[in-house]
């Protein structure tokens, strides 16, 4: 009984129980609990020291302004890398920063949801964020021609759209972006999915893209243009045969809301990133190769393989660099109305989309006008 | 002794030789396409170009810290959640269930719907990771308090233990070694939804590195940092099989 008495009392019992375990038990008990404290005590301290360090803050002068990108900074966006190496950004009192999606849908959820202030997103992807929200702006294209590619592999003898009957067109994803592109060539090709032509997913340029090509899986491929221009330095050669009517659809577009222009804050960051960005194209046209130095320079893995990334550049700046009597970056009606017909051949948007308020307005028209002023 | 040594050393080695060669001479001949699996010479080529670039490092850091912040988290709850469905079986009827659901629920096809909700920057990688290695867990948490001797259960109540003493005082301790096998197993997990999320989503990382230099057609390379990353993945289980000597000593071979 006093044993018992002994061993409920508050702060002994559970060290009685404890001294009537096994060996083992009693040991395991005690190494545990100093082991536990000694060593969370280190991890808690370091995780803390990480955090500060990963996270602390910093005082920024200029004005942070966050764009959206679809695909992850490289040739595709020597402007943007020009104008930030180049310190545009920085004369117009913006600091920029980016943050890299998978594609331009996402872009597209976040500015319909109002979660971003600017994304670059396909022109296709933008006219679909315009038929949800009717305040969206595009300011500027980052590319003034198409981006995507119908190309057949020289040695199928393909010339046409129509020769492609019979015959299986390679892509990279299903919903990528240049599914409407696709759909709206084979459509105008009097093709049908499945009965007389095959599409095959086989993903963007890599390994398994150039194994499909070399062995017949698909003697067609269909992607945007880094992907087209890789394949290409690695030896496939291409004849391309994307529909004229569509060669003048705009590529990657600035796109904003007018909730964001109508603020003073907004369109002086939209002004500032416009104007600079537009210098940036400038610059990339008319020092070529310094701009692919500086590019090679800023994102060293780009240029991992020489060969491919001249390639690359090369078709970059072919389609950033305006035909005669346009200027780098310029919207043009026209080509938006490309966009709508593209789209509509799909039924994603109506064919009757008045396309005109999204690349117009007097807060565009202000942005537009001072991007050039000094050009 | 030497004998045992060469057996447990000398014969996988003796064996990753051979097949390494075979490989090498096969690439050789040209039995292999380069371009599916290029040679180990190249690999090593490839790699050993790679580690004099700083782009590679500030990948590896950025992987690493998604990997190890995603193990404490991941790590953390999943103790907590199987310490409280051990102990509370209020709390196991009621939640347990819905950890064994979504523990079979394919957690990789989360990582498109984790960048809508949580951005295309670190934190996604984080809650991937975190998801990923929670689940291992809390199941064999939950497993480990349940293999506590009941006997040694019935001693601690007879004494007048309260539960909190029950549990830090043998419960705990006596889970720890199944527990730990739950912890070690979340790493190399947290490593893979760190870099299945840079895979869907990512700008910087070793995910997004090997996208880029398959997109170069940099294929060697790409090999390389795939099993720079099996190297990640051995050097971080072997920390944590050091840690669980130090902390669980009672459970040594």
């Amino acid at each position: 009984m006093q044993q018992r008495e002994k061993a409920v009392t508050h702060s002994g019992h559970t060290e009685s129980a404890v001294a009537m375990l096994p060996q083992s038990q009693q040991k395991r008990e005690k190494i545990m609990t100093h082991q536990i404290r000694k060593t969370g005590t280190v991890l808690v301290g370091a995780m803390a020291l990480q955090f500060g360090l990963t996270f602390g803050a910093v005082a920024q002068d200029m004005t942070q302004v966050e764009v959206l990108l679809p695909i992850p900074e490289g040739f595709a966006f020597t402007p943007l890398i020009a104008a930030r190496e180049l310190g545009y950004f920085a004369d117009k009192g913006i600091e920029v920063s980016t943050v890299v999606a998978d594609g331009s849908g996402y872009l597209s959820q976040q500015i319909v949801a109002g979660n971003s202030d600017f994304a670059l997103m396909g022109a296709a992807d933008a006219v679909v964020a315009f038929n949800r929200r009717d305040d969206i702006r595009v300011l500027f294209c980052n590319q003034v021609k198409n981006v995507y590619r119908i190309v057949a592999r020289a040695d199928a003898g393909i010339t046409s759209m129509a020769g492609l009957e019979g015959k299986a067109l390679g892509y990279t994803e299903p919903g990528g972006g240049e599914s409407q592109l696709v759909s709206a060539a084979i459509s105008e090709a009097g093709l049908e999915v499945n009965k007389n032509i095959t599409l095959l997913p086989i993903g963007p340029a890599g390994p398994q893209s150039l194994i499909a090509l070399q062995n017949d899986t698909v003697q067609a491929y269909s992607s945007s243009f880094p992907d087209v221009a890789v394949l290409a330095a690695s030896g496939i050669e291409w004849v391309d045969i994307t529909p004229e009517t569509y060669s003048n659809v705009p590529g990657a577009c600035m796109v904003t809301t007018e909730e964001v222009l109508s603020s003073d804050e907004g369109m002086t960051a939209a002004t500032a990133l416009t104007t600079a960005w537009v210098e940036g194209q400038y610059y990339a046209i008319e020092n070529s190769q310094e701009a692919f130095d500086l590019v090679c320079d800023t994102i060293e893995s780009a240029c991992e393989n020489q060969a491919v990334a001249e390639a690359f550049y090369a078709e970059a700046m072919n389609l950033i660099t305006p035909p005669e009597g346009q200027r780098p970056g310029e919207l043009k009606l026209s080509s938006w109305q490309t966009v709508v017909d593209i789209l509509a051949a799909s039924e994603t948007v109506s064919a009757d989309l008045d396309v005109e308020p999204l690349i117009s307005g007097e807060n565009v028209q202000a942005v537009i006008n001072a991007a050039y002023a000094g050009q | 002794m030497t004998h045992s040594v060469w057996y447990r050393i000398g014969l996988p080695v003796l064996v990753g030789v051979v097949l390494i060669a075979t490989w090498q001479i096969m690439s050789n001949l040209g039995m292999i396409n380069a371009i599916m699996i290029p040679s180990p010479s190249a690999i090593v080529v490839g790699f050993s170009e790679l580690v004099t670039r700083g782009y590679f490092w500030d990948s590896t850091w950025v992987t690493l810290q998604e990997t190890l912040y995603g193990f404490a988290i991941g790590v953390s709850l999943g103790l907590i959640i199987g310490a409280l469905t051990g102990t509370f079986q209020t709390f196991r009827t009621a939640f347990y269930p819905f950890v064994i659901a979504f523990q079979n629920t394919p957690r990789v096809a989360l990582a498109p719907i984790f960048l809508t909700w949580f951005g295309f920057g670190i934190t996604s990688k984080v809650v991937m990771a975190s998801v990923i290695c929670f689940f291992p867990v809390v199941i064999n948490t939950v497993a480990g308090m349940s293999s506590v001797d009941d006997n040694a259960k019935m001693l601690f109540r007879t004494m007048g233990a309260s539960k909190s003493q029950t549990f830090f005082r043998l419960t705990l301790p006596g889970a720890s070694a199944v527990a730990f096998a739950g912890v070690k197993t979340a790493l190399t997990l947290a490593l893979l939804g760190a870099i299945v999320a840079e895979f869907v989503g990512g700008s910087v990382g070793l995910g997004v590195l090997i996208k880029e230099l398959n997109f170069q057609l940099e294929v060697a390379k790409a090999f390389s940092v795939v099993l720079f990353l099996a190297v990640i993945g051995l050097v971080l289980y072997g920390l944590i099989e050091l840690l669980e000597r130090y902390l669980i000593t009672w459970n040594r071979d």
